[in-house]
């Protein structure tokens, strides 16, 4: 641990240099200049970068404060480790960090090669003196292990073209010039090595899916990954993921129309970045509308005009989505989507569903009522004085959308939602369980529709009630907007003037968890959190309850997390965790 | 395990244990003590016992200890957990903690012994906190007073719920409960008559389960006069159950099922060797706790016949080892294949109870026995005092095979090892001697016949 701190002071004069001179990914595509028209994965990444960025990062330096972080360090594994680097910093006469900023100043680049079905690491050193020290290095240990355990030497040696190649065990590895590569197909190797001397124009950075991928890169990458999809698909890798179909509805519904792109487009990329204030993940791959067959166009909308809707955040939101999903389209063109077992049970489901709803087509007269643009929030409860407080205190949720025709479908909506609670209390009531009583709030505009659960007459008034009186079934109206939540509270919320956050034109779905109210439910639940990791996890009290302090001191380093799936001229999943400012 | 009850002395039999040369009190003896009055015990705790006279520890584990009430404030936190998700096998997780976790085990031992003796299933109750309230009950008179045990549980709602009795009117008396009554829990076969059953079932008439709770409706109630063992009268419920309990056949059969219980499942011994043991309950007022004392104090008790005669239950076969080798692990699994094994706690088979003795052991779950075992010691929840065995028995000094497997021994096993079978046993130790090897060995104890045995 002395020796990793000791050596972020050289570090961060190198890397300030570094940062200074060469841009985040080094030279555009330079590495893939080396590498063969047949890779069909590569990741670029400046391990140097990366590194400082992680050891200065915030985040990080909270992590190391923690207790937990000097236990996990003094595991034996990784003394092992921290002692083998030692030797090497000894030898090299140079720190770790020093050695992975020279060893990698022109990039570093992991690629698969889909002839070959081989791997390789390709790296540019700042010199054409340090690859060779560190090979003969690594190579000595090798050999001294090899003697220890009175084992034949690991090193075999050749040359190829006026290079010496070298193996040990199953990884073949050469030096030239500031370049180094190591691989575990010879032929791999030697295509690389071609390239290079013979300054071969056919390679990966001259194949027009990777430049189009590459023009697609952000300025400031760390990690950048590209993946040749029209490869894969014929090489029938993954098969699955390119069929284009999903495995049940929940899937469909939430990835049916990128298993559409995968079907079509030519390649897919990755961006990995990080700062103080975030890190973010980007996969992103073309799109063409045309390439959207019929039955999907409920996911996108038609020439993938389908916007979400803004994230609704009313009070004590810890997870708020907003996504375009056609539903009706989607219940209607089930026939295209899923297979005969899936339809079987989607056709059982639209009986019972059109009986429920009156006779009523569930999928044309009752989704096709409701705009495509669906909202979901799931937030903190908090329950008033004269509530019955459940042991087990879960979020509410809401779900909203706008309706097409309010005033003939808000009837039907609420005829429909006290049938069902007369229906749940009839099977209630068999199965001894509490009944709801139904209410009706009106305020303005506003109409709420709920049912609630009646606290058991005798139950004295501070003991806690079942997991079931978390919910009090709700369905709310205000003009054209609709809500079915599992609290009254929540109901409102999202009824009234709900403050939202707007997401940019092209965004499918938006999703946005929240830190706070997320840390003060697991707060809220920390007495049975804990006794579950005792009954079945082994636990002892004490450290159950260290674990779930961890995770809330850990939860305090975040301050968000947004998802997106954008469309466009490409299509884009986006990730972005944020991180909490500095603590006091 | 078969003997001949008859040729032993009931006056022998029942007075207290003095260990002479031929039954000494050792550490052998202690752990028999443990496994039959509780769930094993941990090295220290023979290290412990055999300093003290058997007297003592037998008091010792009769009485709570200082430390129950904060244990029982603890598992409070526990159990409403499992409440609060209303899932009875959570709730059956929850009591196997306690078995593996709780300074008062003869207290868990002897509530095991009342869920099979007063069989309740959550298969029809289908409600946790009615299965958590009747089993506090059988835990809060667990070595008690076995009268008020008998009222309470004729008036709880689990059991009522159970026997068909939560409605019970006049009109139409529902017999099922007053049947069970004296047939399974207090008289046994051939004491009663079926007029007594029809008698009995008019006592209970209006007691009701509303709400989860015990009610009496004095308009369903059967006021009528009754003839119950040849006595009139206009009695009650409560006056119904005095007149059962205060027949001759009570002590002897509560004494017979303790037997069976914690001294020997087959042959089914003498009413004279139980006698001497009867008379007390009859004179203690069915008083639990002094007839226990000296149940498992006698001589009787500490012999060679006895030590070794019971079959284990699956409770007793996975919680012994753990907890003589203070392990923890995830009990919602453990329960779980306990109910593999044909003992899921809250689910009797039947009003009956579990048969036990040898009917535990078939082929099938001889299998699944094994695959507990292996389970168990490969998830990664298991640990042995925190950290992992080889640990622990480096701490005990028992890092070398023949060490370790002599110190297993025993812990675990009421029976002596064959030298072939230990020599076998150090053998895989050896191998490797490291925690993966430790662990094959604890396995393969535990798959002998001579655990399958306490």
């Amino acid at each position: 641990m002395c020796r990793l701190r000791s050596s972020c002071g050289p570090l961060a004069f190198v890397f300030s240099v570094l940062t200074l001179t060469v841009p985040v990914l080094a030279g555009e595509g330079e590495l893939a200049g080396l590498l063969p028209e047949s890779t069909v994965l590569y990741v670029e990444l400046q391990p140097a970068v990366v590194l400082e960025r992680l050891l200065a990062h915030p985040v990080v330096k909270r992590i190391e404060a923690l207790p937990q972080y000097k236990v996990a360090l003094a595991n034996p594994q990784l003394t092992q480790l921290r002692a083998a680097v030692t030797l090497v910093e000894l030898r090299m006469q140079s720190t770790w960090p020093e050695l992975v900023a020279s060893m990698t100043s022109g990039g570093l680049v992991l690629a698969v090669d889909g002839k070959t079905d081989g791997w390789i690491l390709l790296g540019k050193a700042a010199n054409s003196e340090v690859a060779p020290r560190l090979r003969d290095t690594l190579l000595s240990f090798a050999r001294q292990q090899a003697r220890e355990h009175r084992q034949p030497d690991p090193v075999r040696s050749g040359e190829y073209r006026g290079i010496l190649a070298q193996q040990v065990h199953n990884v073949r590895i050469a030096v030239f010039d500031q370049w180094y590569l190591a691989t575990n197909k010879s032929d791999l190797g030697k295509a690389v090595l071609d390239i290079y001397l013979d300054k071969s124009a056919a390679t990966l950075a001259s194949k027009d899916s990777f430049q189009q991928a590459i023009q697609k890169r952000s300025p400031h990458t760390d990690v950048w990954a590209y993946a040749d999809l029209d490869y894969l698909r014929r090489a029938g890798v993954a098969a699955d993921l390119f069929s284009g179909k999903a495995d049940n509805p929940a899937a469909e519904l939430l990835l049916g129309g990128v298993l559409e792109v995968l079907r079509k487009a030519p390649y897919a990329a990755a961006e990995w970045s990080l700062s103080e204030q975030r890190a973010c993940l980007r996969l992103y791959a073309p799109i063409e509308s045309g390439w959207i067959r019929q039955p999907r166009e409920y996911f996108f909308g038609a020439g993938l005009s389908g916007q979400a809707a803004d994230l609704p955040r009313p009070e004590g939101t810890l997870l708020s989505i907003s996504t375009y999903r056609n539903l009706s389209e989607f219940w209607l063109r089930a026939g295209e989507l899923f297979d005969k077992e899936t339809n079987d049970q989607l056709a059982q489901a639209d009986s019972m569903l059109t009986t429920l709803f009156s006779g009523h087509d569930f999928g044309r007269d009752i989704l096709g009522a409701i705009e495509p643009q669906w909202q979901l929030v799931v937030a903190r409860q908090q329950f008033a004085a004269d509530q019955p407080v459940p042991a087990i205190r879960l979020p509410a949720f809401a779900l909203a959308g706008q309706l097409r025709e309010p005033e003939k479908m808000r009837r039907e909506l609420r005829r429909i939602f006290q049938s069902l609670v007369g229906f749940l209390n009839i099977v209630s009531a068999m199965q001894g369980q509490p009944q709801l009583e139904l209410d009706e709030q009106r305020d303005g505009d506003l109409h709420l529709v709920l049912a609630r659960f009646i606290p058991e007459a005798d139950r004295p008034a501070d003991a806690q009630v079942p997991i079931q009186y978390n919910f009090a079934p709700t369905l709310g109206f205000r003009g054209s907007r609709v809500v079915l939540a599992s609290s009254p509270v929540l109901a409102r919320r999202m009824l009234e003037d709900c403050p939202s956050e707007p997401v940019p034109p092209g965004t499918n779905t938006g999703l946005l968890i929240d830190r706070e109210p997320l840390r003060q439910l697991l707060a809220d639940n920390r007495t049975q959190l804990v006794s579950q990791a005792v009954l079945e996890r082994g636990r002892s009290r004490e450290e159950a309850e260290e674990e779930i302090d961890l995770v809330l001191k850990l939860l305090e380093a975040v301050d968000r997390f947004q998802m997106r799936l954008v469309t466009g001229e490409m299509i884009a999943l986006e990730f972005e965790l944020g991180f909490a400012g500095q603590q006091d | 395990m078969s003997h001949d009850w008859n040729s032993i002395d009931p006056q022998w039999a029942w007075s207290p244990y003095e260990p002479d040369a031929r039954c000494p009190w050792n550490r052998a003896r202690a752990a028999h003590l443990f496994r039959r009055a509780g769930f094993g015990a941990d090295s220290q705790q023979l290290d412990q016992a055999v300093h003290q006279s058997p007297q003592q520890v037998v008091d010792q584990l009769i009485e709570p200890p200082a430390d129950i009430t904060a244990f029982d404030q603890s598992s409070g936190d526990l159990v409403a957990f499992a409440l609060a998700t209303g899932d009875v096998h959570r709730l059956a997780a929850w009591w196997m903690h306690r078995m593996l976790r709780s300074p008062f085990p003869l207290q868990e031992k002897m509530t095991l012994f009342w869920h099979g003796h007063f069989a309740t299933s959550a298969e029809k109750v289908a409600d946790a906190e009615l299965m958590y309230r009747q089993n506090q009950l059988f835990r809060n008179h667990a070595l008690g007073d076995f009268r008020r045990l008998v009222h309470e549980v004729s008036r709880d709602p689990a059991m009522l719920i159970y026997l068909d009795s939560a409605t019970n009117r006049k009109a139409h008396p529902n017999e099922n409960y007053a049947r069970e009554l004296m047939e399974l829990f207090t008289l046994g076969e051939g004491n009663y008559s079926e007029q007594d059953v029809q008698q009995l079932a008019r006592c209970f008439t209006g007691w009701e389960i509303r709400r989860k709770q015990f009610r009496f409706n004095p308009y369903q109630n059967d006021e009528g006069e009754k003839t119950l063992f040849g006595q009139r009268g206009k009695f009650t419920g409560d006056e119904a159950v005095e007149l059962v309990l205060s027949r001759p056949q009570v002590p002897g059969f509560i004494v017979r099922k303790l037997f069976r219980f914690f001294v020997a499942d087959e042959p089914a011994p003498p009413d004279q060797l139980l006698q001497p043991l009867a008379e007390q309950f009859r004179e203690e007022d069915l008083q639990l706790r002094g007839l226990l004392r000296r149940m498992l104090g006698s001589r009787l008790f500490f012999s060679d016949r006895v030590v070794g005669s019971k079959v284990r239950s699956p409770v007793d076969f996975a919680v012994t080892a753990l907890r003589s080798l203070r392990a923890t692990t995830n009990v919602q699994m453990l329960s779980e294949m306990c109910g593999k094994l044909g003992q899921m706690l809250f689910y009797p088979p039947n009003v009956k109870g579990w048969d036990g003795g040898r009917a535990w052991i078939n082929s099938a779950t001889l299998l699944g026995r094994a695959n507990l075992v292996r389970q168990v010691l490969s998830d990664p929840a298991t640990r042995f005092d925190g950290g992992g065995l080889l640990d622990v028995a480096r701490r005990h000094g028992k890092e070398r095979p023949e060490a370790l497997v002599d110190w297993l021994a025993e812990l675990l096993l009421a029976v002596p090892l064959s030298e072939t079978t230990r020599m076998e046993l150090v053998d895989v130790g050896r191998a490797a001697g490291n925690e993966t090897a430790f662990r094959e060995v604890l396995y393969l104890m535990m798959t002998l016949p001579e655990y399958q045995v306490m």
